[in-house]
């Protein structure tokens, strides 16, 4: 790995996160008028919250976000409350700080997106590579039309579909929640099984809306690469059918589709945060959900940052995953 | 005369496309014997790489061999079965292909290029002797050792051609299929590159059919050379012969538009075009072209007939009083 | 890889309409993806252009009808939770629907097209920034930067809402823009019209932007694709118009009223349906598209 790629990387999740923070930090200062007070008002006009304490909660917010200070000031002070993961005070659950409802949201995001994602990306590649494969029998390669049709609609909406098929119709699984309500989480077999049975749906939600374009990505990018020059002189050369597929074709194809999960990522996690809603999940999708309903401005804002900073984190690990799988990038930037 | 060791005959080659059937090669028949250079010239499109690939059995639908024989070391080529062709491809018949720019795999290191080649055909001790052996063929085509562990986008248009000559060479298979092996690279590096492949023939004595269209190249490097005109040849020859004495009028047409034939030089190409070979025209498929047009020439297709010792040509002024 | 020069021959051939529809015949059948695409297109345009004057504004109305009544011969997708006629709703959300994605990815493709001009041809800094700025973009999550404009705005509408949306829909234009732009700028006809002394400007808008109409094209089906999305994803969190209909508002308050508990199909199926049928018809174009453009590339390369 060259010093030049490394440091173009790094720079670019520098420059992510610096874009994220800045629009964050303006977006809540361009409104017009005084930010708590707009966040105040909003939250008194949706009945959330108790009149009471409003008198309260608006000087404690002046005193933390330091409005009387220059804009300058109050720029690097949210730099510094990024960097200690202090994202202000929850209005709705006031006194509750955002960064423990970020805390307490993010393994269930991470847990139920991270497998998700996973296991439709090696089951899409696997399905994709079985339909490029000439011996793969007609019926299999019936799906891509199924495959058509799941990749082109939204997450949450095959969701819907699922919930209303499964839940209300025979009653299989859960609809909502991140375990049984009302019990409490402890590391035991039956919280591990229910946890299990409500990360069913979702994850499925997920799966079936993605495993389509995978599928269909590998298998034509499959396509075009078996019709490279290299094939021809393997098989000249007398290499194995199999041999040929697997590390000159498969192998060939997978890298592009490594590029497209990076550049997917953040699709996949407005999908999933849309998923979540739909089975109210209790991850960061779920919390903003709730959040913008009741009008939870801080909560919002401190969720889309972590958002926006885990997806270019994980950029970057998939960036410097690329130079040890593909030889070609380790010499040029991209 | 011995045995030959590669023979084609009656091959017939057919595209079979939504807009009809594409007689890409149609009815040719040449031999090869151990150790000769054989040339292939003719216009784009006459059929010389689908003779090529026939001959690898690398054709792949819409073309289907129709008819004809081709045997190799004994053996009929066209009956082999898959894995029977697979353990042939080569080991007893290699190609140097037309694009040499992307034969390779872009993520694969050029050893573990040899390694597949060779482990695809026998078992292949671990170690050490894989390296000499990498070493020793690379070393062959005048590249130094270290070339082993680069990626082929770290080597120029003529290494990698040499490398895929040296992989060629690598089972020491008895016929070489090199088509246009230089067609992508500049003049410099053609020249190179030829010296290597003749140099590497040599040593190997290996059968070689050179498919190509830079005449002065192939008067250099061939024994004979064969004429191929609209998936036919017309004629075929040894060199001096058929530079000093062509018999078939496309062959007179062709020589004579050389700038001179001891410089060389592409075609300029020969007035009217090639025929469709979807719809070719009866008779002899090269009359309308010809200027020495006889009659039956637009009715009867031309026998394929050694005129003279190892002159072949397929054109009506041959036939003497037989027709 | 080289480029070699391939100027683009001008079709000189007069069509007259029987050849026309021939050719056109041939095209299509030749591209099946495209073909199907546009005809699904067609039906969701046509209905929403004629729907909205098929149909009685009143039964949209709150408590027009009893509400929660099954599909029947009077209510063909029956009446949900607030007393409206579904199907009604139906043929008012989809027009708007469509609006946001159309003007959104229309905004989208503008600037991204602008952009991807700019930063193409006169590279540099200009194009650095571009770069930077589009590559950044484009992998923060959409709906979460959206919803955070989308909570500060005091009353959404569906102009509003293809604004917002625009803003984050030109990254993917800008990316094929400015792509196309290098490499058409490294062929000869660039170069010949440089040194026979035409301008930057002159050259971008005569040379190079007729030689990009199939990438705008094909970028733009990206980008209405992309804008559906994420309007459709806003409005099912509630951050759609709320007193104008969209089909993703109406996912959101079928959701909120708990239709799919109480079973009441036919009021969340349909804007689902039509979501979907809509999402199928520009996949496929933009498969049809990408078909075109790929031949174009392999052709040119
Ligand atoms: N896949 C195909 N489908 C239909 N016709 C084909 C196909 N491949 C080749 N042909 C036709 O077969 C004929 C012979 O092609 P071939 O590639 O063998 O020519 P060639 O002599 O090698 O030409 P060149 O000198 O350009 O390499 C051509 O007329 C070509 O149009
Ligand atoms: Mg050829």
């Amino acid at each position: 790995m060259t010093l030049a790629y490394l440091s173009r990387r790094v720079g670019m999740l520098l420059l992510i996160i610096f874009v994220a923070v800045t629009v964050n930090f303006m977006i809540a200062r361009l409104m017009p008028g005084d930010p708590v007070e707009n966040a105040i008002n909003r939250l008194v006009a949706a009945g959330g919250g108790s009149v009471g304490n409003v008198q309260e909660i608006a000087a404690a917010y002046r005193a933390e976000l330091g409005l009387d200070e220059s804009v300058w000031k109050q720029y690097l002070a949210y730099w510094v409350n990024v960097f200690q993961f202090d994202f202000g005070t929850s209005l709705v659950h006031y006194p509750a700080r955002v960064s423990h409802i970020i805390w307490a949201a993010l393994p269930w995001t991470i847990g139920l997106l991270g497998i998700a994602t996973v296991i439709s990306f090696s089951v899409g590649i696997l399905l994709g590579a079985a339909l490029g494969w000439p011996g793969t029998p007609k019926f299999v390669k019936a799906l891509v039309p199924v495959f058509l049709l799941t990749a082109a609609v939204p997450y949450f909406l095959i969701g819907m579909v699922l919930i209303f098929f499964v839940v209300v119709t025979y009653r299989v699984f859960p609809s909502g929640g991140g375990y049984t309500f009302g019990s409490e989480l402890r590391a035991d077999w039956p919280t591990v099984q229910s946890v299990f049975m409500h990360a069913v749906l979702p994850a499925l939600s997920i799966i079936l809306s993605s495993i389509g374009s995978w599928a269909l990505g590998m298998r034509g990018m499959l396509i075009s690469t078996l019709g490279e020059d290299y094939i021809t002189l393997a098989q000249a050369r007398g290499l194995p059918k199999t041999r040929i597929f697997l590390w000159y074709g498969v192998r060939n194809s997978l890298l592009p589709q490594l590029t497209a999960l990076a550049i997917l990522l953040g699709h996949a996690v407005s999908g999933a945060v849309l998923v979540e809603v739909i089975f109210s999940y209790p991850g960061l999708g779920f919390r903003l959900f709730e959040a913008i309903n009741g009008k939870d401005f801080f909560v919002v804002q401190g969720i889309v940052l972590i958002l926006a900073i885990s997806i270019a984190v994980a950029m970057f690990a998939l960036d410097l995953l690329y130079p040890l799988i593909d030889p070609r990038i380790r010499y040029q930037s991209r | 005369m011995t045995q030959p060791i590669l023979q084609v005959s009656e091959l017939k080659v057919y595209y079979h496309t939504s807009q009809g059937v594409v007689k890409a090669v149609d009815g040719v028949s040449f031999s090869l014997q151990k150790g000769e250079k054989f040339g292939l010239v003719g216009e784009s499109g006459s059929g010389k790489t689908t003779t090529a690939m026939a001959l690898m059995r690398l054709l792949n639908p819409p073309a289907f061999v129709e008819g004809g024989h081709i045997t190799l070391n004994g053996r009929n080529l066209l009956a082999l079965s898959e894995e029977e062709t697979r353990r042939a491809r080569g080991a007893e018949i290699s190609l140097i292909p037309q694009g040499a720019m992307n034969s390779l795999n872009p993520v694969m290191r050029v050893r573990g290029h040899f390694h597949d080649t060779i482990g695809a055909h026998r078992k292949v001790s671990r170690g050490e002797d894989m390296s000499t052996t990498i070493e020793r063929l690379l070393r062959k085509v005048g590249l130094p050792p270290d070339v082993a562990n680069r990626y082929p986008h770290e080597l120029s248009g003529g290494m990698k051609q040499r490398v895929i000559i040296a992989m060629s060479i690598a089972l020491e298979p008895s016929v070489i299929v090199a088509d246009e092996p230089t067609s992508a690279l500049d003049v410099v590096v053609q020249m190179q590159v030829m010296a290597t492949l003749d140099q590497v023939q040599k040593d190997l004595g290996a059968a070689v059919i050179l498919v190509g269209h830079d005449m002065g190249l192939m008067a250099q490097f061939c024994d004979r050379i064969g004429v191929m005109y609209a998936g036919t040849l017309v004629e075929v020859a040894p060199v001096s012969q058929l530079f000093e004495d062509p018999q078939h009028p496309y062959t007179q047409l062709l020589i004579s538009s050389l700038p001179d034939f001891e410089t060389k030089g592409r075609f300029r190409g020969i007035p009217g075009l090639p025929p469709s070979l979807r719809a070719l025209p009866p008779g002899c498929t090269f009359h309308p072209r010809c200027p020495k047009v006889l009659d039956r020439c637009k009715t009867v297709v031309p026998a394929y007939r050694e005129i003279a010792p190892a002159r072949w040509v397929s054109c009506h002024l041959y036939d003497g009083g037989a027709g | 890889m080289n480029v070699e020069t391939s100027v683009q021959p001008a079709t000189t051939e007069r069509a007259t309409a029987g050849a026309y529809l021939r050719r056109s015949a041939r095209f299509f059948s030749g591209n099946k993806p495209l073909a199907a695409g546009l005809g699904l297109l067609l039906v969701v345009g046509l209905l929403a252009l004629v729907g909205p004057s098929l149909v009685n504004h009143d039964h949209a109305k709150v408590g027009a009808f009893p509400a929660r009544l099954r599909p029947s011969g009077d209510h063909l997708l029956g009446t949900q939770t607030q007393g409206r006629d579904v199907l009604t709703v139906m043929m008012l959300g989809m027009p708007n629907t469509l609006k946001i994605g159309l003007i959104a990815g229309g905004v989208g493709l503008a600037i991204g097209v602008l952009l991807g001009l700019l930063a193409g041809y006169f590279g540099g800094i200009i194009d650095n920034v571009v770069r930077a700025l589009s590559d950044t973009l484009i992998i923060l999550p959409g709906v979460a930067i959206l919803v955070l404009v989308a909570v500060s705005v005091r009353s959404m509408s569906v102009e509003l809402m293809a604004v917002i949306v625009a803003s984050l829909a030109w990254m993917y234009p800008t990316r094929t823009i400015r792509a196309q732009v290098l490499s058409l700028r490294e062929r000869g006809y660039v170069n010949v019209a440089k040194m026979n002394g035409m301008s930057g400007l002159a050259i971008v808008i005569q040379e190079i932007l007729p030689n990009l109409l199939p990438y705008i094209a094909a970028s733009f089906v990206g980008a209405v694709s992309g804008a559906m999305l994420a309007s459709v994803g806003l409005e099912a969190l509630g951050l759609g118009p709320q007193n104008q209909f969209t089909l993703g508002m109406e996912i959101y308050w079928s959701r909120f009223y708990g239709a799919i508990l109480r079973q009441m199909w036919w009021w969340w199926a349909p804007p689902i349906a039509i979501i979907a049928f809509i999402f199928v018809g520009l996949l496929l174009t933009s498969m049809g598209m990408d078909q075109i453009v790929n031949v174009r590339l392999r052709k040119s390369s």
